[in-house]
């Protein structure tokens, strides 16, 4: 017995001077949310009542930029000043792209994307969404982590560029989940667009149904998580309540699941199989929840993390017409029927297959329209005639019944831009 | 004298009809008296639960022996389970020209080529069900119920309905589960369901309708552990009259009954996507 114990302790000396000896921080405290005075109706069955639409759209960066340095808020004009840098000329994909964007540039992004991306965002002057660590940074990844990412990225090159130069997508799995219309990552971070959830309560249960692919069905009873065998896209969440915030935790996740994908808070590559996840449903105010997600997984980052996002429910959402008219509606949660209408997954593939075939067949670059950049306006003028449309820094060429053939792009009056490339000049002269 | 003992059988009918329903409604309404759930806020039946179908209208909705499996290399495991109607009376009311289409559906429903094939059974390209199929898939549903509000998920591809409780909205477009308008009838919900596309069939066997589909569903629940449902449906592009379908609901009472993944668009990428890959270049 005796000799147990000494022995036990030995250890722990071992395990302590093996610690001092590599220098090692001492794990940090396991974050808990900051209290809050705020107390949520209670439903018939007492638990805190937290029911309906809850928005999440947001523009604060996961990691806090590095140009702010440690402040942790913008005041408000800096605030109205992103705003508008988001509204004119549009831009919010990407700030670090946009911030270099030409007009062109610019002009090409908004052409897509302004219809989606809503600026409406729920009102957060952070400049980060990491809460812990205080550096709002993402702590170091583990060696092994960032060796099966780059192999990942090696073998899958980011798809979701928002320009033309996506690379070849030769199977399906070069997509990330959302784009195969599976699910979007847990938990979930701002989606982009449609980026709310209906959050359902019944006794002994929470449900959560996100616009954009997800339904997740949260147990409150104290059942064991799914085993690892089980693992699910979304992983097995099991809740509780302590005092009024909702606490959820998650883990079992499929070792398919990996980063990347909408409402992603880990990057492409990243695989979900060890995490484990806790999710804390703060409300602070009669239309705000603190949304607080610790990520655990010491195989892939040398500390668990926080980040936090505000919630806001019941939002009246305005809509202009195209006459000015602006209408209030409530955020309703609309049937998202991603797979049913999936056509980009195939259709990329059998483009795949159709660029091969036109690269076998390729035709010397000065018989094919690639030969058009760095040529002037004019120059393409006498080549083709007059563009059928002419949008911003676009000029369109379509068949003379009306079938698109090529667009070509203008930058200081001369090309830089042209698709599809390998298009044989006499064919736009002939079908013209 | 005909005449005479044509009434007669018929007062027999009547009599015997009565004794059957007196049998089967009396002990029913005693026992949902004493032992249905009920809600603590409004005293209305208390759905909440984890329920499902346990027959194989998915097969087909009208009466449908056993056969093997359309695909035969999958045996028995893809036999056709028999079963008997779902449908009050039996027969669908079909308008001639549409259950010549029913027979064209009937012979794409399981199509012999891969790829997304709109002519074949929905289920088969992992689509959302619509309803009233959600309903009686293989797959068990939950429903969510909290005053004035009501939710149902079900297993199979995550499809749901949010149920607005007296709802007057309509659909502000089609969608595939509709959208769906709730009231109670005394101790009977009932939920009208409309604005569905005309994407989604019955069941395998090819059973269809348009966009003009109606349904009114109601559950009523008999006891602690069954729901009775009822689905009238009602589309005069497709069927000579509105009619019927009902079954019993089960409540799913494994002490971790839940909920389990079947993303079934990552069952079907294959199927799809399989001849479209290119090998990886040199």
């Amino acid at each position: 017995m005796r000799h147990r114990l000494l022995m036990l302790v030995s250890m722990a000396a071992v395990a302590l001077a093996g610690a001092a000896v590599a220098g090692q921080a001492p794990a940090p405290a396991p974050f808990k949310p900051p209290a809050t005075t705020y107390t949520p109706p209670k439903t018939p069955w007492g638990d805190p009542d937290l029911q309906g639409v809850w928005d999440n759209h947001s523009n604060v960066p996961m990691e806090r930029p590095k140009n702010v340095g440690d402040r942790k808020t913008y005041t408000d004009e800096e605030i109205r000043a992103r705003n508008n840098r988001n509204n004119e000329p549009l831009c919010n994909t990407n700030d670090e792209r946009c911030a270099k964007a030409t007009v062109a540039e610019l002009d090409r992004l908004r052409a897509y994307n302004s219809f989606w991306t809503p600026n409406d965002n729920v009102y957060d002057n952070r400049t980060a969404l990491i809460e812990d660590p205080a550096d709002g940074r993402i702590p170091p990844m583990t060696p092994r982590a960032i060796e099966i990412q780059r192999a990942h990225t090696k073998a899958h090159p980011p798809t979701n560029g928002g320009d033309n130069d996506a690379p070849e997508i030769r199977h399906w799995t070069d997509y990330d989940l959302a784009e195969r219309c599976i699910a979007a990552q847990v938990p979930t971070t701002t989606m982009g667009y449609n980026s709310a959830q209906y959050l359902m309560q019944s006794p002994g249960w929470v449900m959560l149904a996100h616009e954009r692919l997800n339904t997740r069905i949260i147990p409150l009873d104290g059942r064991p998580h799914l085993p690892g065998t089980m693992g699910e896209w979304m992983g097995s969440s099991r809740g509780r309540w302590e005092g009024n915030t909702l606490v959820v935790e998650t883990q079992s996740f499929t070792d398919k699941q990996s980063g990347g994908s909408v409402g992603a808070f880990a990057d492409a590559g990243i695989p979900f199989t060890n995490f484990r996840t806790v999710e804390y449903f703060v409300p602070v105010a009669p239309n705000r929840i603190h949304y607080y997600v610790t990520v655990n997984d010491p195989t892939t980052w040398t500390r668990p993390w926080t980040f936090m996002q505000p919630w806001e429910k019941d939002r009246q959402l305005e809509y202009s017409d195209n006459i000015g008219t602006v209408t209030t509606e409530p955020y309703q949660i609309y049937e998202y029927a991603c797979h049913e209408g999936n056509n980009t997954v195939g259709n990329s593939m059998r483009g795949t297959i159709a660029a091969r075939q036109r690269e076998a067949n390729r035709q010397p670059d000065a018989l094919v329209t690639r030969s058009l950049l760095g040529k002037s306006e004019a120059e393409v003028r006498q080549m083709f005639g007059a563009p059928t449309e002419i949008g911003g820094p676009r000029w369109t060429y379509s068949t003379s019944n009306g079938i698109l053939l090529l667009f070509v792009f203008f930058e200081d009056g001369k090309v830089v831009r042209v698709r599809p490339e390998d298009l044989p000049l006499t064919d736009v002269v002939r079908t013209r | 004298m005909r005449k005479e003992w044509g009434r007669f059988l018929t007062r027999i009918a009547l009599a015997s009809g009565a004794a059957l329903a007196l049998m089967a409604t009396v002990p029913t309404a005693a026992h949902a008296q004493a032992a249905i759930p009920r809600t603590s806020w409004d005293k209305k039946p208390d759905l909440n639960g984890i329920w499902q179908a346990m027959n194989t209208a998915n097969w087909d909705l009208e009466d449908h022996p056993g056969g093997p499996s359309p695909v035969f290399v999958t045996g028995v495991w893809g036999a056709r389970l028999p079963g008997l109607s779902v449908v009050d009376g039996g027969k669908i009311p079909y308008k001639p020209e549409a259950l010549a289409k029913r027979e064209q559906n009937r012979k794409n429903a399981l199509t012999g080529k891969p790829g997304r094939n709109l002519d074949a059974d929905p289920e088969l390209n992992c689509f959302l069900p619509g309803v009233p199929r959600a309903t009686y898939l293989p797959h068990p549903f939950q429903i969510f119920q909290s005053p004035n509000r009501l939710w149902m998920v079900y297993e199979f591809s995550y499809a749901r309905r949010e149920i607005f409780m007296n709802g007057k909205e309509e659909a502000p477009i089609d969608s595939w589960m509709g959208w769906s308008n709730a009231r109670w009838d005394g101790d009977t919900l009932v939920i009208e369901v409309t604005g569905q596309n005309d994407q989604t069939w019955f069941d395998r066997a090819g059973n269809y309708h348009s966009d003009a589909l109606k349904v009114v569903e109601r559950y009523t629940m008999i006891d602690r552990d069954h729901i009775t449902y009822e689905a009238t449906i009602d589309d005069p592009n497709v069927f000579t009259r509105p009619w019927k379908i009902t079954m019993p609901l089960y409540r799913r009472i494994e002490k971790n009954a839940q909920l389990l993944e079947f993303r079934c668009q990552e069952y079907v990428e294959e199927f799809f996507y399989g001849e479209f890959v290119s090998p990886p270049r040199e």
